[in-house]
């Protein structure tokens, strides 16, 4: 069976963990603990006929404390790249992590996930910015870990890219 | 030390040592630790690890380091950098591995960090639950600052076209009891005036101050000062970054120069700026600080190499209610108080794309100080 490596890509408390938790064991914390170097998790997931087992490193935020270790995306097959829809700065983050991953890895299968999808009254990237992303051609998918919204596809939809690429 | 005593030694301290065999296999030397009989216990009994990969797909990454490293013949060590591993009962084991070389023998230390890593994971919760709130707190601020300004602007403007219409009219001949409305008018206009003032006073100091003197007595800007100031606040974080932030003043000396703002909306708008820099600057790259002097400017301008901003962003970039980004260098509200702060010292603010990648946002400050204000 094909093993895929994803790299979970994004600031700190945009809900990385909260996604892979939710998608790996069904489980959610509302705690927020932050997360120190990398966890690695591994699902089996079927993409149509094709079953494979994704690999999912957990890596730290990446913020003015902890930069992203570049070395630590050797080998991976996509990317999945993270930010809260409540923080716009985060969609900044995550867009200079973009551009550096793409420098030194190329262009490989990506998805954005914007997290946080539940807390509507809280959400700041309007449409019209979403839409510009998907003009670029990055697939973007809303995401609430809490509430179990969008988790599974959006994985799924990274996988299917993965293999077709 | 003798062999025996070295391995309860290590044993002793919780550290798995290996050493690395001609066939990629990781040899236990010594006893095995007690997190890894725990952890990974098949290892422990059989005193290899044969296939890394399956085991640790981390620690297989990190070897193409060590081997570089043990390849290299330098001294020294290479750390992974710590991570989680879970046993089969789901506990949880932060480790990190160390490649030496000890006596020629590529050599790697596993170990469990337990309490130091907590104490880490602590640290670095603090300082990012710091970040969010003060992140949280400077977006509202900023959000509550444009948003008066918005409304105090959008009371005022429509009332001065009705007192002045108003006033014309008096004016004019009228009938009594026209002029009798007119005056009336006139009055609510100036209560209403007289209201926006006290909404100003009471609620708006923080927006008053934003504009710095108002009343022609501009007492100039030491801009090299403040420009130490902002550059200094900064420092820390450009060397985490293995960025340089470079400062070229250019022919503005030091001192007291004769221009409008206070320094400290001076430097407000200059670290918004300068933060943008940081925050989109590639790795091992330059910011640069200049000072330009014009004729009847000062022009200050915040250089990075990073990616620019695609032009479609670029009109945007200084509107008011811009929330997250569709480009580089886009943010939320920063830009827009560095517009409005500057414009209201009657100077102009911009971007421009630097020659060679990058982006270069600049703002000119008025050296007459009885320039008019917007």
């Amino acid at each position: 069976m094909a093993i895929k490596k994803i790299c979970m890509l994004g600031s700190f408390s945009v809900g990385k963990t909260s996604l892979v938790g939710r998608f790996v064991q069904g489980v959610y914390s509302e705690k927020y603990l932050t997360t120190v170097g990398v966890k690695v998790d591994k699902k089996v997931v079927r993409v149509g006929a094709e079953e494979t087992t994704l690999m999912l490193w957990d890596l730290q935020g990446d913020d003015d404390y902890e930069k992203l270790n570049l070395t630590f995306l050797r080998g991976s097959a996509g990317f999945l790249y993270v930010a809260d829809g409540t923080r716009p700065a985060s969609l900044d983050a995550v867009l200079n992590i973009r551009d550096r991953v793409k420098k030194n890895m190329g262009d490989l299968p990506s998805v954005l996930a914007l997290n946080k999808a539940d807390l509507t009254d809280q959400w700041q990237i309007g449409e019209a910015q979403i839409e510009a992303l998907r003009a670029e051609g990055w697939p973007v998918r809303r995401t609430s870990a809490k509430e179990a919204q969008g988790i599974e596809e959006t994985f799924l939809d990274l996988a299917a890219r993965i293999l077709a690429a | 030390m003798p062999a025996l005593a070295l391995a309860d030694v290590m044993h002793t301290l919780d550290l798995a040592v290996f050493s690395r065999e001609g066939n990629g296999a990781l040899r236990l030397v010594g006893r095995a630790p007690v997190f890894l009989e725990t952890l990974w216990p098949s290892v422990a009994k059989s005193g290899m690890m044969e296939s890394v990969m399956e085991v640790s797909p981390y620690l297989d990454n990190f070897l193409i380091d060590a081997e570089t490293h043990w390849k290299s013949g330098r001294s020294g060590r290479v750390r992974s950098g710590p991570w989680v591993e879970t046993t089969e009962g789901g506990a949880e084991h932060n480790l990190e591995a160390t490649a030496v070389s000890i006596a020629g023998t590529p050599t790697l230390l596993v170990e469990d960090l337990g309490e130091d890593y907590q104490q880490r994971r602590q640290l670095l919760q603090l300082a990012r639950e710091k970040m969010l709130d003060y992140e949280t707190l400077n977006t509202e601020v900023q959000r509550k600052e444009v948003l008066l300004h918005c409304v105090i602007h959008d009371m005022c403007s429509p009332l001065q076209n009705i007192m002045m219409a108003l006033a014309m009219l008096d004016n004019e001949i009228l009938a009594p009891e026209v002029r009798g409305m007119v005056q009336l008018a006139l009055q609510a206009g100036k209560r209403q005036e007289g209201l926006i003032d006290n909404v100003l006073h009471t609620y708006a100091s923080e927006v008053r101050s934003l504009y710095g003197q108002d009343d022609g007595s501009w007492p100039g800007l030491d801009l090299h000062k403040s420009a130490h100031v902002v550059i200094d606040l900064h420092r820390p974080l450009f060397a985490q970054q293995n960025l340089t932030i470079a400062f070229l003043p250019d022919g503005v000396r030091a001192g007291i120069q004769q221009v409008r703002g206070d320094a400290h909306h001076f430097e407000r708008v200059l670290g918004n700026l300068v933060g943008n820099a940081l925050r989109h600057a590639p790795e091992g790259s330059t910011v640069t600080v200049r000072f330009e002097n014009e004729p009847e400017w000062v022009k200050v301008s915040v250089e990075d190499e990073g990616g620019g901003v695609t032009p479609h962003v670029q009109a945007q970039l200084f509107e008011k209610f811009q929330q997250g980004a569709v480009g580089r260098g886009k943010v939320g509200l920063g830009l827009y108080f560095c517009r409005i702060t500057v414009s209201k010292w009657g100077g102009e603010s911009g971007y421009t794309p630097r020659s060679g990648g990058g982006s270069i946002f600049w703002f000119r400050l008025p050296r007459n100080l009885n320039y008019a204000t917007t």
